[in-house]
């Protein structure tokens, strides 16, 4: 059985297991045999397509202690989710995805021993990708392949940018153990520990390899780096926050004002009785931002904001422990029959904390509010109505319990379990060798999500208007009763029914500037408790897969074999994602709601592959895969055509031609999926208004036309040989891309119409009534007011994109030890995105406001030097990321008024140069150098084999280019840590 | 799942008892080769392949401790009790093969690691990118590094000595002490 095996189990791999060597013929040496973009058996340098192999070594010599930093090492990606940051992690919370090319997160296919996971993380466009952080614990990784091709004539669905295939140790025997260290010099805080360990099994029949890790990961918080990160993580809804007269009313000096009786003049709002300052910055903003670092930063923008940072409450990396397992073993229960299975399994608890959302809907507050009436009389005016634009809570996550009495927090659970059973059947036909095998692959993701970091709408309604409060009959009750009894009793909540929540600084300010000792005015902490909002979901994603393949050996043609694979694919993905009925009655004001979705998509696939030699040293393969896909009624056929000539040993020229598809997430065909965003409606009020997309099964797959060019030179003699070239030019011409509308376009647009209608005579409730606009997709009351915005998933966008891959490295030997030194550079060289009939180049663009593209260097070049003499062993990697464009005229584009508004928090924060510093469309390139040592003790007591690593990443410590977005960095392209230590211990036995 | 899990686990610790391996309970070591041999009769290898490149293995110089011819090694990734050059190989090399009986391993972690040593030179050796290295020895021996390293310094020439480690599977150690895990495929 085993040599049978070994003879055929190439052409099975893809399907199978890893690393396995061929022997067939004695005139061929002995070669790994690469086992991802064919079926057929094919060592790397016979692969057509460009591949890319990370091995164990190399991501020993990254000292990554995760998978995210091993995919931000890959210059083939960009746009990858690779930081467990709350702003740059696009709600990733911890899990990572690879974005091979810049095509989308879901646009790459990672397999586990070639077979599939279910796609967990949902990005803010309803695009579904796989974890890949938790898929294996990194002791267990023999090697990625990386096929950075379009592949989907192989694999199917989701194979549009490539494939990365995580191969294990399956014959590993004896135990391995690490603990590694990591810790940033900045600040101490964000120490990684990690302990992973794997113990192999192995017998003259099968073995077994088992393994685990934990990663305890600490949090670097905004605050811990608030002199490079704060300040940017600003909003105009702060607490104290905006106060905006509401329309109609006349605002009138005070009898302690400037001019009793008089109107303001111009209609201005007055900061103080005085009349030296106006804005509708709460009057107290400038005391609130006078008490600890963050939270409120003074007023902005002509005093009209007060801004307030919660970035305290927010991670540059955030906390994590996760725990992963994996086990894999074979069993031959014949001489040509091999059962094997695999399992896998993580837990990941993720948590953070959080600052209150915003209040939403902008509530007015009537002129007889208490706060209202103080606030007047603070501005010397007489009371007035105002809208809303705070949060029920300011403060940072420094603020002691009595100031801030909610804990507001993110606490997410992630857990994913895989089980791979199957068989390998060899047979002779004739003499022909073939192999089948057959498996089955389960896997299931479950996510357990509880928040509390919003207002409960209906409550916050009442509150603003002195019915608040769980004991309070707004039918009967009497407005602000409850505060004046519990400022009667000295703090009594219980001593009051119906309260006013206050919004204004004078909750908590007294006129004086001292601390708030009306009580009537203070907001009780048992209605802050009645207010907040608390919400949980739990999703589950599972993926049920079959796969059968056969594969061997037709004839002889040109002194080489013509091998064949065909196979079947059945897979079931189910999704269903289950909320609380807070999230169902839409009650929150600012995440507004969520509905229970399920879906559930079954899809059958056909493929066949051959490799013709049809000259000694030109082979032509072709592949042809047929998927159809039950629930939606459409199916798909992909073609895929590789050459490969091989003029010379040590030359290889390889070119592809092929189409790639991808079928849209079940979210986008079967979900529903909420965001909030603030919106500048009709009348030119602005507040955040919800949009809600829910699932079209209408979607068509998004589709790739896709070609690769490339050669392979490794010289086997001479001065050259160590020396190992590979250079790929490649092309995608993708269209259909899936991609949500944007709410704001939709908003313009019927803005637009309804101004019309207004120049031309009607009322607003008149056009709305006469259908004028966007009726389908703009949801207003019937006065007109904004209530949310329903855009669609579309197939919309469409994009070509080209560049070259290079890979390079030599390796030789001296009187001082072994040397190799490396170049990997990717160049994108074009990133034409069409949208709406306009066409623009992503390359070297940030892609703020692009609707496929992430940002995107143009030049990404990893540059690597290793050596070896005797016990010691050294590695050094330089890594450089090419500058990029915002994109906008920061200074008069409509759409950087964020980071106009970013510009003058960070002025307030950190001063002047800073903000110019910070305020360029002009994101400059980041070179970064991490060194590593290595001493190997050898057997050492009981140990077999002992090492100590000690490393620096970023040894000159440079600081991310600063870029005008939350905390001023992009996690896709930069480390934010600085320098960063680690250490690795490591024994085998 | 995690009953099916545990239920499969079971089934493979258990695989001894329904596996055809009877060869694995007679004691006699010579006897159980024997047996092993009439089980994997010799065609199971008789693909031969050569492991390495014919240069490298031209240019290979056997030591006066290891007299054994150069041989085209064979790609048998596993269990070097099924080869034929068992039987035929020097005394040396007979006397450093690796214990066949491993079983499913639990009778077989401790007490064997200084039991089994492998004292030879590097008659020539395969360095690929992105690959493990493969070892062949002057014994005739073929062994492919398990756990690869971005650069080592092994050489054609070099002496080395490899040993079980504690729990399992071999250590190749060069005499600068350069250390890697091995797995013998011939």
């Amino acid at each position: 059985m085993k040599t049978i095996r070994y003879a055929f189990v190439g052409a099975c791999m893809a399907m199978s297991w890893p690393a396995v060597y061929a022997a067939e013929e004695p005139d061929k040496t002995i070669e790994e045999v690469v086992v991802t973009g064919s079926f057929l058996k094919r060592s790397a340098a016979d692969s057509p397509s460009p591949l890319s192999v990370v091995t164990s070594a190399d991501i020993e010599d990254l000292g990554a202690p995760d998978v995210a930093e091993i995919v931000a090492t890959l210059p083939w990606q960009s746009g990858s989710q690779t930081r467990a940051a709350t702003f740059q992690g696009e709600g990733a919370d911890g899990r990572t995805s690879i974005n091979l090319r810049n095509l989308g997160q879901g646009a790459t296919l990672p397999l586990v021993n070639g077979k599939r996971q279910a796609p967990s993380f949902y990005g803010p466009s309803g695009d579904a990708s796989v974890n890949i952080n938790g898929l294996l614990p990194n002791i267990a990784i023999d090697r990625i392949e990386i096929v950075k091709d379009g592949s989907s004539a192989l694999y199917g669905s989701d194979a549009i940018a490539g494939v990365v295939n995580f191969l294990t140790k399956k014959d590993f025997e004896g135990m391995d153990m690490n603990y590694e260290f990591t810790t940033d010099e900045a600040t101490g805080e964000g120490s990684v520990h990690q302990v992973e360990a794997m113990l192999g099994i192995q017998g003259d029949r099968g073995g077994l390899v088992a393994s685990a890790s934990f990663m305890d990961r600490g949090e670097i918080n905004i605050a811990d780096r608030y002199d490079r990160f704060g300040g940017s993580s600003a909003s105009s809804t702060g607490q104290p926050g905006r106060l905006v007269p509401r329309g109609g009313q006349v605002i009138r000096w005070a009898a302690h004002g400037l001019n009793p009786g008089q109107p303001v003049a111009g209609g201005r709002y007055p900061r103080n009785a005085q009349g030296t300052s106006f804005g509708q910055a709460d009057v107290d903003c400038e005391r609130a931002s006078a008490l600890e670092e963050g939270g409120p930063i003074g007023p902005v923008l002509g005093n009209n904001v007060c801004a307030y940072d919660f970035g305290s409450f927010f991670a540059l990396q955030a906390s994590e422990q996760l725990t992963k397992f994996h086990v894999t073993g074979h069993y031959d229960v014949t001489d040509n029959f091999e059962a094997y299975f695999e399992f896998a399994a993580n837990d990941s608890e993720f948590d953070r904390l959080n600052s209150l959302n915003p209040n939403a809907p902008s509530l007015p507050i009537a002129a007889t509010h208490f706060g209202a009436i103080e606030d007047a009389f603070r501005r010397g005016i007489e009371p007035i109505s105002v809208n809303n634009l705070t949060r029920l809570l300011g403060g940072t996550r420094f603020t002691p319990k009595a100031d801030r009495p909610l804990d507001t927090f993110t606490k997410s659970n992630y857990t994913d379990q895989r089980l791979n059973v199957g068989a390998v059947w060899d047979l002779e036909l004739g003499s022909r060798e073939w192999t089948v095998d057959m498996s089955l692959t389960k896997s299931e993701n479950d996510s357990s999500i509880t928040q509390v970091q919003d207002t409960q709408s209906a409550q916050m309604q009442l509150a603003i208007n002195g019915l608040g409060g769980p004991s309070c009959n707004p039918i009967t009750g009497t407005r602000g009763e409850g505060n004046l009894a519990y400022a009667a009793s000295g703090g009594n909540f219980g001593a009051g029914r119906c309260y006013y929540f206050n919004p204004f600084g004078n909750s908590f300010f007294n006129r004086a500037g001292g601390r708030q000792d009306n009580l009537a005015l203070v907001n009780p902490a048992e209605l802050y408790q009645w207010l907040a909002g608390r919400a949980n979901s739990t999703g589950i994603y599972s993926q049920t897969v079959i796969d059968v393949v056969a594969s061997g050996e037709l004839f002889e043609l040109n002194g080489r074999t013509v091998g064949l694979a065909v196979g079947y694919q059945r897979r079931a993905d189910e999704g269903a994602l289950v909320v609380d009925t807070s999230l169902k009655s839409n009650n929150l004001d600012f995440a507004f709601g969520a509905n229970d979705w399920e879906g559930r998509l079954t899809t059958n696939a056909i493929f066949a592959e051959i490799g013709v030699p049809v000259l000694e040293n030109l082979e032509v393969n072709l592949a042809l895969r047929y998927e159809d896909f039950k629930e939606l009624g459409t199916d798909t056929i992909d073609p895929k055509l590789t050459i490969l000539w091989q003029p010379l040993d040590s030359v290889s020229v390889r070119a592809s031609v092929g189409t790639s598809f991808r079928v849209a997430s079940m979210q986008q065909l079967f979900g529903s999926l909420t965001t909030v965003a603030n919106q500048t409606d009709v009348l030119g009020d602005s507040a955040f208004r919800a949009s809600i997309t829910n699932g079209n099964r209408d979607l068509k797959p998004e589709s790739v036309d896709t070609y690769n060019v490339g050669f392979s030179w490794a010289p086997t003699e001479g001065f050259l040989e160590g020396l190992s070239v590979d250079v790929d030019y490649y092309r995608y011409d993708y269209t259909d891309i899936i991609s949500r509308q944007a709410s704001a376009g939709i908003l313009l647009a019927d803005n637009t119409a309804l101004r019309a209608a207004i120049a031309g005579g009607q009322t607003l409730v008149q056009a709305i009534n006469a259908g004028v606009g966007n009726r389908r997709q703009v949801i207003r009351n019937g006065d007109g007011l904004l209530l949310r915005i329903l855009p669609d998933f579309e197939n919309a966008e469409s994009a070509k994109i080209d560049g070259i891959d290079i890979t390079t490295s030599y390796r030789f030997d001296t009187n001082y030890g072994m040397f190799r030194v490396g170049v990997q550079a990717a160049w994108a060289k074009t990133y034409d995105v069409k949208s709406g009939g306009v066409t623009f180049d992503a390359v070297g663009q940030y892609n703020e406001f692009a609707p496929v593209a992430r940002p995107l260097p143009e030049w990404k070049i990893n540059g690597t030097l290793s050596w070896s003499m005797d016990n010691h062993r050294a590695f050094m990697l330089v890594q450089y990321v090419d500058s990029l464009d915002y994109g906008v005229d920061l200074l008069t584009d409509p759409r950087a008024g964020a980071a106009r508004f970013w510009r003058e928090t960070v002025r307030l924060v950190h001063g002047q140069k800073t903000s110019d510093d910070f305020f360029t469309r002009d994101i400059k390139s980041m070179t970064t150098v991490d060194l590593q040592y290595s001493y190997s003790f050898g057997e050492n007591s009981f140990l077999s084999s002992s090492e100590v690593s000690i490393g620096v990443k970023n040894v000159l410590d440079e600081e991310p280019p600063w870029i005008p977005v939350n905390t001023a960095y992009d996690g896709t392209l930069h480390d934010m840590r600085g320098r960063v230590w680690f250490m690795r211990v490591s024994a085998g036995m | 799942m995690y009953p099916l899990v545990i239920a499969l686990l079971s089934l493979f610790f258990a695989g001894k008892a329904f596996g055809d391996d009877s060869c694995a309970s007679i004691d006699d070591r010579a006897k159980r080769l024997e047996c092993y041999d009439q089980m994997f009769p010799p065609e199971a290898v008789s693909k031969s392949a050569s492991a390495l490149d014919e240069e490298e293995v031209s240019a290979t110089n056997t030591t006066s401790t290891d007299p054994a011819p150069v041989q085209k090694p064979v790609g048998q990734p596993r269990s070097p009790a099924v080869s034929p050059e068992v039987s035929t190989a020097t005394q040396a090399a007979k006397s450093a093969e690796p214990e066949a009986d491993k079983g499913w391993g639990v009778d077989s972690f401790f007490n064997r690691r200084d039991a089994e040593v492998i004292e030879s030179s590097i008659a020539a050796l395969r360095r690929r990118e992105t690959q493990n290295m493969i070892f062949l020895l002057a014994n005739d021996q073929v062994w492919l590094q398990d756990v690869p390293r971005s650069i080592d310094t092994f050489h054609t020439g070099d002496k080395v000595t490899i040993k079980s480690g504690t729990l399992g599977g071999y250590f190749m150690t060069s005499a600068d002490g350069t250390i890697t895990r091995v797995r013998r495929i011939k």
